[in-house]
């Protein structure tokens, strides 16, 4: 495997952002000047000095207050219980996150994001102690977001060093898939949706088609992130492992990629480059179907679930400023 | 099948996709020897055109089985229940040198599934030559791949025409499609096509088609092969693994009638945890089956075609 292709996808992304700011730059926009190096923050370092990250977020959540939560999203954190079979720290960092979760209200905002939604039902997302990093949404119940996942996010993007931005693009992009994953998994079931493929894939194409309906920071951080957790995490497959409901991370990996090139193939291009005598991150044999997939999940929303969206509503999410400038890297 | 069949078979898709494939015209379609294929009566297959394209050398043999199977013509009569907006041309033809691949494809450009005389040949080479330890037959495997396969692009197909929402993978929906048809029928049916065409994965992934877990220390050339010897790159693929089609493909068959394959679990085959979730796939499945594709379905012929005998007991053996 070429050295590039080892390891952090930092490197990548800074080659898809030289090739996207070149073109930005042409166009005289040169949006990725962002990507410069932010000062050193941790993850851990992120829930501790929750109460800095609000204060950095408020200008930025003041212009969604015209969105009004809906009332059909249910939203809970509920205190971590300790696992007497887990690691005794692994407990104190789900408090750490619950005291996180408590100051950021992260499902407040997910109630907000989701106003546009007509829902016949309820759903309720909570973030709990699973004992495991998904329990799975079974339909009519609730949606749950594991501390042991968000644990894993912390302790995977924490392995990302050299690159503060990248860690938390990490954090805050799977984060957010995540949650929209999980939340995928009740919208199909609250407004029988037919899924063809399996519904795991099906929830990940959603939220990577969601997320790239909205501004470059949030697609790039959702993407990105997720795509490089799905990288750093992966494991190595073999036989009965396939069996699982799942994905490889590695297969989700490429998912991702896709979706965020067939949707949008300048921001994302990069992938699709490499330097001479070298593969790129995206192959092309792939990389050719990707506006098809994209354009499949896209027709698919648009049949079976936007009619199921105020449009007005819609545009008022959109335009919204779902990320502190601290989440993003900035 | 290995590993550069299945690369090849990548860029065939491409291939097709972006090169607009000529219908195929009755000029060179071979007529029918004879004896002549009679019709299934009251089932009109005229949706369905059909043609077998001259073979080359090699797979005279193939077109000789085939044909005489009048398998185009069986399976036009098939779909009939199936109204689609537009035609969907059955060919065989040769699918090598021009399209660098053994395996069947749906092509949109020409609204056509192309049989390919090759593949007829590895799935003889595919089949075991005595029953298998899960009592899979040489007969379970040479029809079931071919039913499975002759489904799963329809599955393409259908999406294509129909406009079908697939928020899931295309090719595991695709597989989908195989499996739940072949489970509509009776249970010889069923467990021939979902037995055959799920051992043919269970032998792939012996073959070495599942993604490597380790790099290669001497990576190809050729930049898909490179791509498929490499244990990240190899799952950038449209479709599963091959060991995720053998278990999905299980799956199904045990979510869909329990009874029936319940010795895939008790002899280990599909294990115990995704045993647990069958019902619900299955379900999930026949859901989406019923919303996006049953309105297209004519129920009076799809009774006809539940009832009518479309395999030779010696294909079920």
């Amino acid at each position: 495997m070429p050295s590039w292709l080892i390891g952090s996808m930092g490197e990548r992304v800074c080659h898809s952002i030289e090739i996207a700011d070149r073109a930005h730059r042409l166009a005289g926009i040169g949006r990725f000047s962002r990507r410069a190096n932010t000062p050193g923050r941790l993850w851990r370092n992120i829930f501790a000095a929750a109460a800095i990250v609000v204060s950095l977020a408020a200008p930025a959540l003041a212009q969604t207050p015209a969105l009004q939560p809906n009332p059909q999203i249910q939203v809970d954190y509920i205190q971590p219980k300790p696992n007497p079979a887990a690691d005794p720290n692994q407990f104190t960092d789900f408090t750490t996150i619950y005291a996180w979760l408590q100051v950021r209200q992260p499902l407040g905002e997910v109630q907000k994001f989701l106003a546009p939604l007509r829902l016949s039902r309820p759903i309720k997302i909570q973030v709990d102690t699973c004992g495991a990093e998904r329990r799975p949404y079974v339909s009519g119940g609730l949606v749950t977001i594991c501390y042991e996942l968000i644990d894993k996010i912390e302790k995977i993007a924490g392995t990302i060093t050299n690159n503060d931005s990248l860690k938390q693009t990490v954090i805050v992009g799977t984060f957010t898939e995540t949650v929209l994953h999980e939340l995928a998994y009740a919208v199909f079931d609250v407004l029988q949706v037919p899924v063809w493929g399996r519904i795991d894939d099906a929830a990940d194409r959603l939220a990577a088609f969601v997320l790239m309906q909205f501004s470059e920071d949030i697609s790039h951080t959702a993407m990105v992130g997720s795509a490089e957790f799905f990288l750093l995490s992966r494991k190595t497959w073999t036989g009965s492992a396939f069996a699982n409901t799942r994905s490889p991370d590695a297969q989700r990996f490429y998912n991702y990629l896709c979706i965020a090139y067939g949707g949008d193939s300048l921001d994302f291009g990069g992938w699709t480059q490499a330097p001479k005598g070298q593969d790129p991150l995206l192959p092309a044999f792939r990389a050719q179907q990707c506006a098809h997939e994209y354009d499949q999940v896209r027709d698919a929303f648009n049949l079976r679930i936007m009619p199921f969206v105020d449009p007005d509503l819609l545009l008022q999410v959109k335009a919204a400023q779902w990320f502190v400038p601290a989440e993003l890297g900035k | 099948m290995n590993v550069l069949k299945l690369a090849a078979a990548l860029t065939i898709l491409l291939a097709v996709q972006a090169v607009s494939l000529a219908p195929a015209r009755a000029d060179d379609c071979l007529p029918d020897p004879g004896p002549k294929y009679q019709p299934i009566q009251g089932l009109d297959g005229s949706g369905y055109p059909i043609c077998y394209f001259q073979p080359n050398d090699t797979n005279k043999s193939a077109y000789t089985a085939l044909q005489s199977r009048h398998i185009l013509e069986v399976y036009a009569q098939f779909l009939s229940p199936l109204r689609l907006p537009h035609p969907l041309t059955l060919v065989a033809l040769n699918c090598q040198p021009d399209f660098h691949s053994d395996s069947p494809f749906y092509s949109s450009a020409d609204r056509a599934l192309h049989f390919c005389y090759e593949w007829y040949n590895d799935v003889l080479q595919a089949a075991p030559t005595a029953t298998t330890t899960q009592g899979v037959t040489r007969a379970n495997v040479i029809t079931g791949m071919w039913a499975g396969t002759l489904l799963h692009e329809t599955g393409h197909a259908m999406f294509d025409m129909l406009d079908v929402p697939v928020f899931g993978r295309e090719e595991d929906a695709a597989d989908e499609v195989a499996a739940f048809i072949a489970l509509q029928f009776n249970k010889d049916v069923q467990r021939t096509i979902i037995k055959g065409f799920a051992y043919f994965w269970q032998m792939a992934a012996q073959n070495g088609e599942d993604p490597p877990t380790v790099d290669d220390p001497n990576p190809p050339q050729d930049v898909i092969q490179r791509c498929f010897s490499d244990p990240l790159c190899a799952y950038s693929d449209v479709h599963g693994t091959a060991s995720q089609r053998l278990y999905n493909t299980l799956c199904l068959g045990y979510g869909g009638d329990p009874d029936t394959f319940k010795d895939f679990v008790q002899m280990g085959w599909l294990p115990q945890t995704r045993a647990a979730d069958c019902d619900r796939e299955y379900h999930q499945l026949e859901f989406a089956f019923a919303k996006t594709i049953l309105p297209f379905i004519d129920p009076q012929m799809r009774a006809k075609v539940q009832s009518t005998p479309w395999l030779l007991p010696t294909e079920m053996q």
